[in-house]
């Protein structure tokens, strides 16, 4: 078994966002708002546009779609999110972010378009 | 799901021992015979060496390997356990039978070995290689485990499962795989863990001493510069001075023999063609080239196949005058050719009479199936091109096989016949077909077929009748339902119509019937058919008979009669236990009944089961998928697991999106998403939240198989692995992939 160098599994553990030591080492609370007047889907789905909006890496992308799933918004409902947001953020965001979320909902979008017996 | 009125072949049951019908010689040694030196330096390091439990034999054929590993097995010491291998083992079902069986004539591994390997869902690197790898890992009497010619395993699951095995030799115990090339472990680590000896061409090349005694003991005596000469000449390759040394022997000069026998293979084929071969008597020339189309030979066989009376004789002198033979039985009734040899006099008859060759591999086929060698005569039908015959016998010999669990080898046959066209006049095969990747999780792959068997039915109006292929397509339509549950319904009836005009019994019709009823609302008269179902008891394949008794338990909860669906749940999961199979549906029904009784760690069980279960039920058996889940998600909701809900609920609505009519369950899923969006709190991803398609990664993690090579596997692209392995990575709340496995076994989602 290999001992990974401390860094090593900081840097790994960012990359792929595991979520325990998000919170616990890199201190950014991951957990309910406490906010009464948004509810959790809402919430999850809020922070999944701005995710978009500012450009986000693709891990982040699919990580906060999935919690979007897990928070119960449908795959429709994060669909038009991007349609929705697409006038405030521009084409060029959305049509980046589209490909990530698509392979967080299970959609290989590259294969997809590839697929001669494809729609 | 599939049955038939075939019977089961003898052999040992499911419990405690293989269903295969094994070849004993394969799994014995081949035994030393005279003419062959002893390699005493190597198998004295062999023997010596045994701190590292992994030993490589790679040499090019004519080396020696499987002698020197015969040798080995000879000398009194450590017990053997041997396997021959062969194309057939491209199968990993039946490679890893041959192993579990090598082992347990050692000491018993244990019934859950066999278990795995006999069902035919049962994936390969989730369960057989975990339950393969803890029994050979806890063997306490120590045991060298030989894997001869490797290099015949093309198949990656098989490869896969050798890498995996090497990580359990127990202390003591030895792991030894020989062959052409190198084997499929990960070497470089090994070496640098200093756990694996390698044997190479260097270290099997005979010296001049060894070269002298084997020129001995082929009775040729040669001067000291004529033997420096030849062993010169051919670089010690045994094979070349073995064939010299015949050459030699039949009157050859030396100056003949040294220039045929440089280590060059193209000289040595010339040789044969020139010399050798026109040297020796035309009868044993055309014996020995005609008689490398087959795999293995008797007399007998070799007489319907060369047309040669007599051949018995011939064949019983070539075994004791040269070792061009080898006896594959202690009786002198079946040989097959050293390996090299029958590549070199395939090759021959292929430059000089290859019209011939699919005429005397028909004549193979022929004999074979005269003499109670049916699969035999299948494969050399397919070799020989006859795709009428090997369609027949594949119609027959698929159900058998299938049962055995060799799911890997009836596909290799169906696509064999598919591309040569063969499925067109033969429905059956492709019935089968769509009815075993339905089983298997493989919907593509069953609408495939499908497709070319309502090609055969609705295609040609001329065509003949097919009463039996006629209703088992009625009861494929059925399984599919591709067209709702109407049309399910009236499909069921036509398979019930059909097979019983066709005196055909099978308890799936009237499962299927029940299914139907049920999703039509009628309920009482689908607990009539399942229990029709359940009647036909002796008959039954298990997992129709659990799922009619589970179906039933499903019924009698609607009714609220919960002490009835226990023990109809209880015995569901008896029938299973008894063959130790798993059966999704039937965790669904354990784990509802298990809830409401109280015992929730029972319940979880079930849920963990299922959810390893889960990838096999996809769109191509809409109706029992749908089900199955929502009885799953009912659970998880009971347990607050909101995270499994919605995971469930999400491949619900892409299983209804594509059949939406599946009745009942519409209305069903609905309350279910309408009872769910009124939590309205979210859930962390965990465990429960891991996807189809996740779930069918994992198991694949726990090899040794690269990203890219894994993509292979489930055709899929690298990077959409990538981000599933990541994904299920912090599902697990872990961020390395041995961490991710070991979450896994801990909860139970992966054995090992």
């Amino acid at each position: 078994m290999n001992r990974t160098a401390r860094f090593q599994d900081t840097l790994r553990r960012l990359a792929m966002i595991d979520e325990g030591f998000v919170q616990d080492e890199a201190g950014l609370g991951l957990g309910p708002a406490g906010t009464v007047a948004l509810d959790a889907k809402t919430a999850a789905l809020l922070q999944l546009g701005v995710s978009v909006a500012i450009g986000s890496p693709g891990v982040c992308l699919e990580w906060t779609t999935a919690r979007a799933l897990a928070a119960g918004a449908t795959d429709d409902e994060i669909a038009d999110l991007l349609l929705v947001i697409a006038p405030v953020v521009g084409l060029s965001r959305v049509v980046c972010a589209a490909p990530d979320v698509a392979t967080a909902l299970g959609y290989d979008i590259v294969a997809a378009l590839e697929d001669p017996d494809g729609q | 799901m599939v049955d038939s009125d075939v019977r089961e072949r003898p052999g040992r049951s499911h419990r405690g021992g293989p269903v295969l019908d094994l070849v004993p010689s394969k799994l014995r040694p081949p035994a030393a015979r005279p003419g062959t030196i002893r390699r005493s330096s190597l198998i004295e390091r062999l023997a010596r060496d045994d701190s590292r439990p992994i030993v490589s034999v790679v040499a090019p054929a004519g080396y020696g390997k499987t002698t020197l590993l015969s040798q080995w097995a000879e000398r009194n010491g450590q017990a053997f356990a041997w396997v021959s291998l062969d194309e057939q083992d491209n199968d990993p079902k039946v490679l890893l039978t041959y192993v579990a069986e090598a082992l347990d004539a050692v000491e018993p591994v244990g019934g859950r070995v066999f278990d795995a390997l006999a069902s035919p869902v049962s994936s390969v690197p989730g369960s057989v290689v975990p339950r393969l790898g803890a029994a050979f890992s806890s063997m306490t009497s120590p045991v060298v485990l030989v894997l001869d010619d490797v290099h015949a395993l093309r198949n990656s699951e098989c490869r896969a499962a050798l890498s995996v095995l090497a990580d359990h030799v127990p202390g003591g115990s030895r792991l030894v795989l020989a062959g052409r090339d190198e084997p499929p472990l990960r070497i470089a680590r090994l070496r640098a863990e200093g756990r694996i000896t390698e044997i190479g061409q260097g270290d099997l090349s005979l010296s001049r001493e060894e070269a002298a005694a084997l020129l001995l003991a082929a009775e040729v005596a040669l001067g000291p510069d004529d033997l420096t000469q030849l062993h010169r000449r051919t670089e010690g390759w045994p094979a070349g001075l073995y064939l010299a040394a015949l050459y030699l022997r039949e009157g050859g000069s030396l100056p003949g023999a040294a220039a045929a026998f440089g280590g060059d293979d193209r000289f040595v084929t010339e040789y044969l063609e020139s010399e050798f071969l026109g040297r020796i008597s035309r009868r044993q020339r055309v014996f020995l080239t005609r008689a490398a189309v087959l795999e293995r030979m008797c007399g007998p066989l070799c007489e319907a196949v060369l047309d040669l009376p007599g051949s018995g004789a011939v064949l019983a002198e070539l075994a004791r005058s040269n070792l061009l033979l080898v006896p594959l039985d202690r009786r002198g009734e079946w040989y097959r050719y050293h390996h090299l040899f029958r590549d070199m006099l395939l090759a021959e008859l292929q430059r000089h009479e290859p019209g011939l060759i699919p005429l005397l591999r028909c004549r193979a086929a022929g004999w074979c199936l005269q003499n109670g060698l049916p699969e035999e005569a299948l494969e050399y039908s397919i070799a020989a091109g006859e795709v009428e015959q090997a369609a027949r016998l594949a119609e027959n010999l698929f159900l058998p096989a299938y049962r055995q669990a060799r799911v890997t080898t009836v596909l290799r046959w169906l696509r064999w016949l598919e591309d040569q066209g063969g499925i067109e006049g033969h429905p059956m095969v492709a019935v089968w077909a769509a009815i075993v990747a339905a089983d298997t999780g493989r919907p593509v792959e069953a609408e495939r077929w499908a497709d070319a068997v309502d090609r055969w039915q609705y295609g040609d109006a001329a065509r003949a009748d097919d009463p039996p292929a006629e209703a088992w397509a009625a009861v494929l339509r059925a399984i599919l339902c591709r067209r709702g549950v109407k049309q399910m319904q009236a499909d069921a009836g036509e398979a019930a119509r059909r097979c019983a005009a066709a005196g055909i019994v099978a308890p799936v019709v009237p499962f299927l019937q029940g299914v139907a009823q049920v999703l039509s609302g009628d309920l009482e008269d689908g607990d009539a058919s399942f229990q029709d179902a359940v009647g036909l008891g002796d008959v039954a394949v298990p997992e129709v008979l659990a799922e009619a008794l589970s179906e039933r338990s499903l019924l009698a909860m609607a009714r609220g009669e919960w002490e009835q669906a226990g023990a109809l749940a209880g015995q569901a999961g008896a029938v299973l236990r008894r063959v130790g199979i798993e059966n999704a549906l039937v965790c669904a029904v354990q784990a509802r009944v298990a809830w409401h009784r109280g015992d929730v760690p029972a319940a979880r069980q079930e849920l963990i089961s299922a959810q390893r279960l889960r990838p096999l039920l996809t769109y191509a058996q809409p109706q029992i998928a749908v089900q199955a889940r929502i009885e799953l998600a009912r659970v998880h909701l009971a347990l607050g697991d909101l995270a499994g809900v919605r995971t469930l609920m999400r491949e619900v609505d892409e299983l209804l999106n594509r059949q939406p009519d599946l009745g009942t369950l519409v209305g069903e899923a609905q309350a279910l998403r309408a009872r769910l969006s009124m939590e309205r709190s979210p859930d962390v991803l965990r465990a429960s939240s891991l996807t189809a398609a996740e779930l069918r990664l994992l198991p694949l993690l726990a090899t040794h198989l690269s990203f890219p090579e894994i993509a292979a596997e489930l055709f899929l692209s690298p990077h959409t692995v990538k981000s599933q392995a990541v994904s299920l990575y912090r599902k697990l709340g872990v961020s390395s992939r041995s961490q991710a496995i070991a979450g896994a076994r801990e909860l139970g989602l992966l054995e090992g």
